[in-house]
């Protein structure tokens, strides 16, 4: 009974109490918003404002695979999500 | 410190979403989450607008693919049955039905025959052999549908006897005297046998009609300037004629006649 209480009190104070967004909304949006998008460029462009605005992110960029560099992980080709350290 | 997560691993774009975040606080599952979903839709995304443009490509190609066939299948057609001619023999058969309706008979029969050789042999070379004109295949029915078309040809108000081309001395008296009614003028000169070697000898007349007023009335202008050349054969005489271009030695309007004679020997020389 404790995992189900504890989930449904953290919800409860993350949304009350921190307004943290429901990302799970915030990602039907956004498969709501690129549905209607047609291009490849308006696609990787229409994340952008939504993304920043759920994570409080300062800056959101989209980068071609063939211009990454060699230092970065070799996570980010098997699909995963990798963290970089200070630039 | 940011975190990247890619969209489209296999893909030659890579989406990466960049969490540097307005406060330095670490990331949660959650929003670890949330950015792997985004990366998801957003590669999903960009694989279906792929597989659209590649459709409609395809569909495309396919388009022009379907036009060309159509085109083609047209210009096939074309080539069997050239129109000018069938038009004017319907025009005959139809004048023949009210004056001579026997032989209006005949002409279609063999009208039909003719269309049937064209049919049965289109995807030959272009030029028929001279053992099937003079085995009577279709020289009959040729000969008697180009006479039959000879029979109603008027220039002007000027009529020019029926003309039976079974000979190449014919054909040249008709010539004349179309050059005669039509300020045309005549010059001949052999070129030497064919390349098959069958005993016909290529002579080529060049004939300058004033066809630009009369072409219509002229009828043997219109006849000789058919491209159809196993229609047009005449017995053992065989046309090609083409329009002049403007500049040739020649000059205006005009037609360049290739007439095709047995070789002295051949059967049914009239060279």
């Amino acid at each position: 009974m404790f995992p189900a209480a504890d989930r449904a009190l953290g919800r409860f104070v993350d949304r009350r109490l921190f307004h943290a967004p429901d990302y799970r909304d915030a990602a039907r949006q956004l498969g709501d918003a690129v549905r209607s998008l047609y291009s490849e460029r308006d696609v990787t462009e229409a994340w952008k404002p939504l993304s920043a605005r759920h994570l409080a992110l300062r800056d959101v960029r989209s980068i071609p695979l063939s211009s990454l560099v060699a230092e970065w992980p070799a996570e980010i080709h098997e699909g995963q999500i990798v963290e970089l350290g200070p630039r | 410190m940011s975190f990247w997560s890619p969209y489209e691993p296999e893909g030659c774009h890579l989406g990466i979403g960049n969490l540097t975040r307005s406060c330095p606080a670490h990331p949660g599952q959650h929003e670890l989450d949330y950015l792997r979903s985004v990366a998801t839709q957003l590669g999903t995304r960009l694989d279906l607008l792929r597989l659209e443009q590649d459709m409609v490509d395809r569909q495309n190609r396919e388009a022009v693919l379907q036009q060309q066939v159509t085109e083609a299948r047209l210009r096939a057609l074309r080539a069997q049955i050239n129109p000018h001619f069938l038009f004017n023999l319907l025009n005959t058969i139809a004048s023949l039905i009210a004056t001579d309706p026997p032989r209006a008979e005949v002409m279609t029969v063999r009208l039909a025959r003719v269309f049937r050789h064209v049919l049965a042999n289109s995807s030959r070379q272009r030029w028929s052999r001279w053992s099937e004109r003079t085995s009577g295949a279709i020289s009959d029915s040729t000969a008697t549908a180009s006479e039959t078309r000879f029979l109603d040809i008027r220039y002007g108000a000027r009529s020019i006897a029926p003309a039976r081309d079974q000979s190449a001395g014919r054909v040249r008296q008709h010539v004349r005297k179309t050059r005669q009614g039509a300020r045309s003028s005549l010059r001949r000169r052999r070129v030497g046998c064919d390349q098959a070697g069958d005993g016909v000898q290529r002579i080529e007349q060049k004939v300058r009609v004033d066809l630009s007023a009369k072409r219509a009335e002229l009828g043997f202008g219109d006849l000789l300037l058919q491209d159809g050349f196993t229609i047009l054969a005449i017995h053992h005489i065989l046309f090609e004629a083409q329009e002049v271009e403007p500049g040739s030695e020649l000059g205006g309007d005009g037609a360049k006649i290739v007439e095709f004679v047995a070789d002295q020997g051949a059967p049914g020389s009239s060279g």
